[in-house]
Order: C-alpha cells, then sequence, then structure tokens
C-alpha cells in the first residue's frame, strides 16, 4: 500500500491568508451576512480599529473582501462583503482544518503499532 | 498560499469552534422572522374577518392590497434593522420566496373548487415557510409550516361554516402566536 503524498497532507492546504482567528472571523461573519459594518466587526472579534483594518487590508488585497463606503448624513460608514473567491477560501480552510482533526481522531482511535500517519 | 507550516490538531479544532460560534452568533443577530410572523398573522386574522363577512372574491382583492403593504412594512423593517445591527443579509430569496407564496396563494384557488378552493392558498403559505424556516435554519419555522398545512385539513374534515374563514383565523392565529412565542424566546 503506498504512503500519502506529503502533498495529500491538510496541512498543506492550509491558506496562510486565512489560516488566522481574526481573518477566519471576519470571513465567517461575511459567510452569514450578506455584509457588516467596520464597526459590527470591530465589537464582534474584540479588536481594535487599526488591528481590523490591518486585517481587512490582508483580506482585500488578495481579493477575499470588497470594503466600500456610504454616507450617512454626513457620517461615512464603511462596508464589508466577502467576494466569491474568500466564500471559497473559508469553505477550504474549513475543509482542512476538519481534516486534520479528523485525521488525528482516527489516529487516536488506531491500535497501538498502527499509527502510519500522525496528523 | 498554502501554509508550510503544520497546524496542530488542538489549534484546528480551536479555529472550527471559533468559527462555527462566530457564525451562530451572526445567524442568531440577523434573525428576526417575529416581526414579518406578527405582521402577516394579523393581516391573516383581517382577512379571516374579510372572508366572514363577504365570502367570494373579496378576500382576493383585500390581499393584493395588504398583501404589498405588508411586504413593504417588513421590507423596511428589516433595512431599518440591518442599518441599527451594521449588518445585513441579501434580500433576494426572501423575496423570492414571498412572490412564490403570492402566485400560489393566488394561482391555487383557480385550480380547485368546492369547500377546498377556499381552504387550498394557506397549502402554498405552508410551502413557502418551509422555504423560509431553510433560509433562516429554524425549526420554529418547520413547525409552522406544518402547522399551517395542518390547519386546512382539520378544516375540512370539520366541515365547518366558512371554512376559508375559520382556515385564516386559525393561521392568523398560529402565526401571532409563533412570532410572539419566537421573538421571547430569544
Amino acid at each position: 500500500m503506498s504512503e500519502p503524498a506529503a502533498d495529500d497532507h491538510p496541512a498543506q492546504r492550509l491558506d496562510d491568508v486565512v489560516h488566522q482567528r481574526v481573518r477566519l472571523g471576519i470571513l465567517a461573519v461575511l459567510d452569514q451576512a450578506d455584509r457588516a459594518d467596520f464597526t459590527y466587526l470591530r465589537n464582534a472579534l474584540g479588536l481594535t480599529d487599526g488591528n481590523l483594518s490591518r486585517h481587512l487590508s490582508v483580506l482585500e488585497e488578495s481579493g477575499y473582501l470588497e470594503i466600500s463606503k456610504t454616507f450617512e448624513g454626513r457620517k461615512p460608514r464603511t462596508w464589508v462583503r466577502s467576494t466569491r473567491r474568500g466564500k471559497a477560501a473559508l469553505a477550504e480552510e474549513m475543509a482542512a482544518l476538519r481534516e486534520l482533526v479528523t485525521r488525528y481522531e482516527d489516529n487516536l482511535a488506531r491500535p497501538l503499532g498502527d499509527v502510519g500517519d500522525p496528523a | 498560499m498554502t501554509n508550510a507550516h503544520a497546524s496542530s490538531p488542538q489549534d484546528a479544532a480551536n479555529l472550527l469552534r471559533h468559527v462555527e460560534s462566530v457564525r451562530s452568533q451572526t445567524r442568531s443577530l440577523l434573525r428576526a422572522f417575529w416581526f414579518p410572523l406578527v405582521v402577516f398573522g394579523a393581516i391573516t386574522l383581517a382577512s379571516a374577518l374579510v372572508q366572514w363577512a363577504w365570502p367570494g372574491a373579496a378576500v382576493g382583492l383585500f390581499w393584493a392590497l395588504a398583501g404589498p403593504v405588508g411586504g413593504v412594512t417588513v421590507g423596511r423593517f428589516y433595512q431599518s434593522r440591518q442599518l441599527r445591527l451594521g449588518l445585513s443579509r441579501p434580500a433576494r430569496p426572501y423575496i423570492l420566496t414571498a412572490i412564490g407564496i403570492f402566485v400560489g396563494a393566488f394561482a391555487l384557488p383557480i385550480l380547485t373548487h368546492g369547500d377546498l378552493q377556499e381552504v387550498v392558498s394557506t397549502f402554498a403559505v405552508a410551502a413557502g415557510y418551509l422555504a423560509f424556516a431553510w433560509l433562516e435554519r429554524t425549526g420554529w419555522l418547520v413547525l409552522l409550516a406544518l402547522l399551517m398545512a395542518a390547519i386546512p385539513l382539520v378544516v375540512l374534515a370539520a366541515g365547518v361554516d366558512h371554512p376559508g374563514a375559520v382556515t385564516a383565523a386559525a393561521t392568523g392565529a398560529a402565526l401571532v402566536a409563533t412570532g410572539v412565542l419566537s421573538r421571547r424566546g430569544r
């Protein structure tokens, strides 16, 4: 029986851009909502303005988010929306994370001496 | 863009829990179906009076006027809520479902006759609420849809006078009660 290739390991499929608690949180909010504003994201994820801005910039540069500004009277409001690419990145990341956990649990369930591919 | 560093299974499990918790919190905040249930419940109760007082085509005219008014009221409620929360969800699936209910509720009576004709629209509404239940991911609306589908069957089996009015009264009451209970249960 051939050993699984290293590339098949789910850890190899984790995306550096989204493999991070805050960025996954942002994409998770936008996976359920059509769009969210800056203030909502900041409060929901417990971040500072600067911290959230940095994470949003990274995700926007990767094409995972679209950021737009609207005005309510004179007050500007920043809205964030996940792109199709962003939604796909979240789905792929979740699949890879689930597979990592499943592999680990499968290995734990195997009898001793039968452990071939530690997660 | 692949990660060269292996992530530990514990980290992966923590991240999965975090994402699920954020998703669930967002879904819960976006959920405000109590308002359309109360609005359309009240309209349905009013339609029962119309159907009882003026059996026949009057109820169709009533819904042709009250339905869009209810829809606009609900739309404005969601719009102002979304601006207040800073969180919005796509309106299109809800609008399409509402249009489907409207079309079904008007079309089904044309295809039937007798007592069934008076109550058959409720099945279209019940089917629409199943779609809403899926969109909202909530068991409340599944129960409501099943109850709505059962009401006309019970009314027809009981052979009561004014089956359309009785069905509308029971359905309206069920809508308002579910709206109030789901709001309290939040």
